[in-house]
């Protein structure tokens, strides 16, 4: 608090003292002159005869400085006014936190009372001019015209003698902040809203109060009704503003002028960048990846896209796939891994997965004793007549070879890195998928570590869910093949992991990273829910043309999800969709 | 279908020593963060930010509002006062307890979330702290930072909440400003796929913000 020590109450009211003092002092202010001098001797501030505040004596009573520091001494001027005030109205110190409320019958306008306790604090205090204290006072008089008149004492005081007419007051007390709004989205502030609230806030009546005028950016893409009240439109362009608005009391006052601010966001499409990585970071990969596949009975559909949320930084697509085909014994394998994007070279720990896993697996299931595996000889059933290690163990095993090829590549890496890596660095989903025609019915079985996953559609509007997505409590909480306990050989683990079906017609099968299955499953029960497949094969189907047309239909926006994308999707060959 | 939210907790100290320019500071510094993440699409879509303010006590001075409609309230501060960080954990835990939504079978949960807390004193309430710093580690907050402002910030009570800890000398503007500025980076980073148990890579601080180790 200012070390000043105000005078006694002086004897004019201060209804009439204090408009003079700070409409003189607001004045003064404008013509980049200060007073710096304020709460000393008040009595030389008084006409001697009337006791009335004379502002050419109170201008004499100013210090003399150079303008080096006027904008110092314009602020010591708004704090003296305020302490002063205060004191006057109080009759304390300004050291305790004055209150507005406690001073009803002080004929001090409540606005200014308000302003005052808003600037009894110096963060607040600072944003203060003295034409702010000074306007306030004005739009409180031009409300109340009656009021100087109830004033016993009443010639014309200062105030009325200055010339010139004053512009339209401001009310610096009352924030106004329209709601914010978003580039390309409906914006709209129904009629009546601002009015009201302002109202609500000064306690006028809202059901006179109107606002007269809002001054809206011309290609902001938002209009303002006059007659209403309302603002519409569709914001065209980001915005960071204060408007001005004029509020009238009731259909015959004069406006106030207020000032109101507005944000409107950029749409977040529009903010996406696309960077390339690094040319000289380690385990290169290309952002886009595209290729179709044609074996005697399966045709494959494959594509994978960097994310926008890779794009936006530059980093590279993490997710990858592979797909081999045995060709002595007809075993079509699909490999589909999403790299984590906390782990800095996942995309290397993807592209082990998918490469290891459908190398070692088309190189076994050429064997001669896999041609007759499948449907008729369940996987682990009749492990005893059938010396064929079952399906569900043979890709257990690639997960597990993958696993060591990757713990091998952290501790042993094929590319200079700038420091020793973990395994952790690696985290990758795997989602392996196997397919066998027999006869005319088809084997279909899915090992998966994390999320993401398979389904089959047996029709375009039905589809079973192949795999089990693993999900945590939280957004974006999964497990990893390079976490052990995934690859538990536990049974209630390597169920949860494996499935196979057996189907006599399908329409196609396709396997998916989360970049997917997040925009397209909203949750775990939707990935039950045939309803969520059959509007997927909706927008999938004519896209699956062919792979190129598949990439592009894999950039669709979708809010909040913007990781890499990855499908992959078997048909019968000759399939009906293709070509 | 509901954007996954990424809810940060800005935690900020008000008491009595922070009036004048500190305070002024920390408003341009909130400020400046809000703009910022305005800029990331990321953010834009998934933040949503609540202010906890501390002195004499805690208040909520912001619940959980997204970044699209959110607006700065206004951060004041009182004349002088104690600095109850104890009461401010208890009320982010609350504020946690009851905003975030987990995974469950029909829908999809928010991600772990982040709390900054930013202080210039030390805890008057040193049990409540203590305890508090527990519940604190119970929740699933995916990166606890604290920031300890000016010269009279005790980092020892900070080193039990979280492992990050930055200390700012001075608490102007630019300082500050440089603060939230990296906060917004943490923010940004915050909002990627994070494995079961891995916590966030934090971004390199700038310069004028030291680390304590």
């Amino acid at each position: 608090m200012s070390d000043i020590l105000p005078q006694p109450k002086p004897t004019p009211s201060l209804q009439e003292f204090l408009p003079a003092l700070a409409e003189t002092l607001s004045q003064m202010h404008a013509e980049n002159s200060a007073h710096g001098n304020l709460g000393k001797d008040i009595g030389s501030w008084l006409d001697e005869s009337t006791a009335k505040f004379d502002a050419t004596k109170f201008r004499a009573t100013a210090s003399i400085s150079d303008d080096a520091n006027i904008e110092e001494r314009k602020d010591r001027d708004v704090t003296d006014f305020v302490n002063c005030a205060i004191f006057w109205i109080s009759n304390k110190s300004g050291d305790e936190p004055f209150k507005a409320c406690n001073h009803p019958d002080s004929n001090i306008p409540p606005l200014f009372l308000k302003l005052l306790e808003t600037c009894s604090t110096p963060e607040s205090l600072r944003l203060q001019t003295m034409e702010n204290f000074s306007e306030l006072f004005k739009a409180e008089l031009n409300q109340n015209p009656e009021l100087p008149a109830t004033d016993e004492t009443s010639p014309p005081t200062v105030e009325t003698s200055v010339a010139p007419k004053p512009p339209p007051p401001k009310n610096p007390n009352i924030r106004i902040a329209l709601r914010n709004g978003t580039v390309g989205k409906p914006y709209s502030v129904e009629g009546g809203a601002i009015a009201g609230r302002i109202a609500e806030a000064r306690g006028d009546d809202p059901a006179l109060a109107s606002i007269s005028h809002l001054q809206l950016p011309c290609d902001s893409g938002l209009n303002f009704d006059a007659a209403t009240g309302a603002v519409t439109g569709t914001p065209t362009r980001p915005l960071e503003d204060v408007l001005l608005l004029d509020y009238a009391v009731s259909p015959s006052a004069g406006s106030i002028r207020f000032e109101v601010s507005l944000l409107i966001n950029p749409d977040p499409a529009s903010l996406w960048k696309d960077l390339d990585p690094s040319p000289e970071a380690p385990y290169q990969k290309a952002s886009l990846a595209h290729e179709t596949f044609n074996y005697p009975d399966f045709k494959v559909i494959a594509a994978s896209r960097r994310g926008r949320s890779h794009a936006n930084k530059g980093d590279f697509r993490d997710d990858d796939f592979a797909v081999g085909y045995a060709e002595k014994t007809g075993w079509l394998v699909v490999a589909v891994a999403d790299g984590a994007g906390s782990a800095k070279y996942s995309r290397k720990g993807s592209s082990i997965a998918c490469t290891t896993c459908r190398d070692w697996l088309v190189g076994n299931l050429n064997a001669p004793e896999y041609q007759n595996v499948g449907a008729s000889k369940q996987p682990g059933v009749d492990g005893e007549s059938n010396p064929v290690r079952p399906i569900r163990d043979l890709l257990y095993d690639a997960a597990r070879l993958a696993h060591d090829k990757i713990d091998k590549e952290s501790k042993n890496p094929s590319e200079p890195l700038p420091e020793p890596p973990t395994i952790r660095n690696y985290d990758t989903t795997l989602i392996l998928l196997l397919m066998k025609k027999m006869g005319d019915a088809c084997f279909a079985a899915t090992f998966s570590i994390g999320d993401g996953g398979a389904g089959i559609f047996t029709s375009p509007q039905d589809a079973i869910p192949l795999t089990q997505p693993d999900g945590g409590e939280h957004a974006g909480q999964t497990t990893f093949l390079t976490i052990p306990s995934s690859l538990s050989v536990k049974p209630e683990n390597l169920e949860k992991r494996y499935h196979n079906e057996v189907v006599h017609n399908f329409t196609a099968v396709v396997s998916m990273t989360d970049g997917i299955t997040d925009p397209k499953f909203p949750s775990d029960a939707a990935f039950a829910d045939s309803a969520c497949w059959s509007s997927l094969w909706a927008e999938l189907e004519p896209a699956l043309e062919g792979s190129k047309s598949l990439l592009e239909w894999m950039n669709f926006f979708s809010p909040g999800n913007h990781d890499d994308r990855t499908v992959v999707a078997v048909f019968p060959n000759p399939s009906p969709t293709a070509e | 279908m509901s954007v996954r939210r990424l809810p940060v907790y800005l935690v900020l100290d008000t008491s009595g020593s922070m009036r004048g320019e500190p305070i002024q500071a920390l408003k341009v510094g909130v400020q400046s963060l809000i703009s910022s993440l305005r800029q990331d699409p990321h953010a834009l879509e998934a933040v949503h930010i609540s202010i906890i303010t501390f002195d004499n006590k805690a208040r909520l001075l912001m619940p959980l509002e997204s970044l699209e409609t959110f607006q700065t309230p206004l951060i004041e501060c009182p004349q002088s006062g104690a600095t109850m960080t104890g009461s401010a954990l208890e009320l982010l835990c609350q504020c946690v307890d009851k905003d975030l939504k987990r995974n469950t079978a029909t829908e999809k949960g928010d991600w772990r979330p982040l709390a900054f807390l930013m202080t210039d004193g030390s805890p008057n309430d040193t049990a409540l702290y203590n305890r508090m710093v527990e519940e604190v580690a119970r929740r699933p907050f995916a990166t606890v930072v604290a920031c300890a402002a000016g010269p009279k910030a005790k980092l020892e009570p900070l080193k039990k909440l979280t492992p990050h800890i930055y200390n700012l000398e001075t608490m102007d503007s630019h300082s500050f400003a440089g603060l939230f500025m990296w906060v917004s980076s943490t923010v940004s980073s915050g909002n990627r796929t994070l494995g079961a148990s891995s916590s966030i890579d934090l971004p390199p601080p700038p310069p004028e913000i030291q680390i304590v180790v």
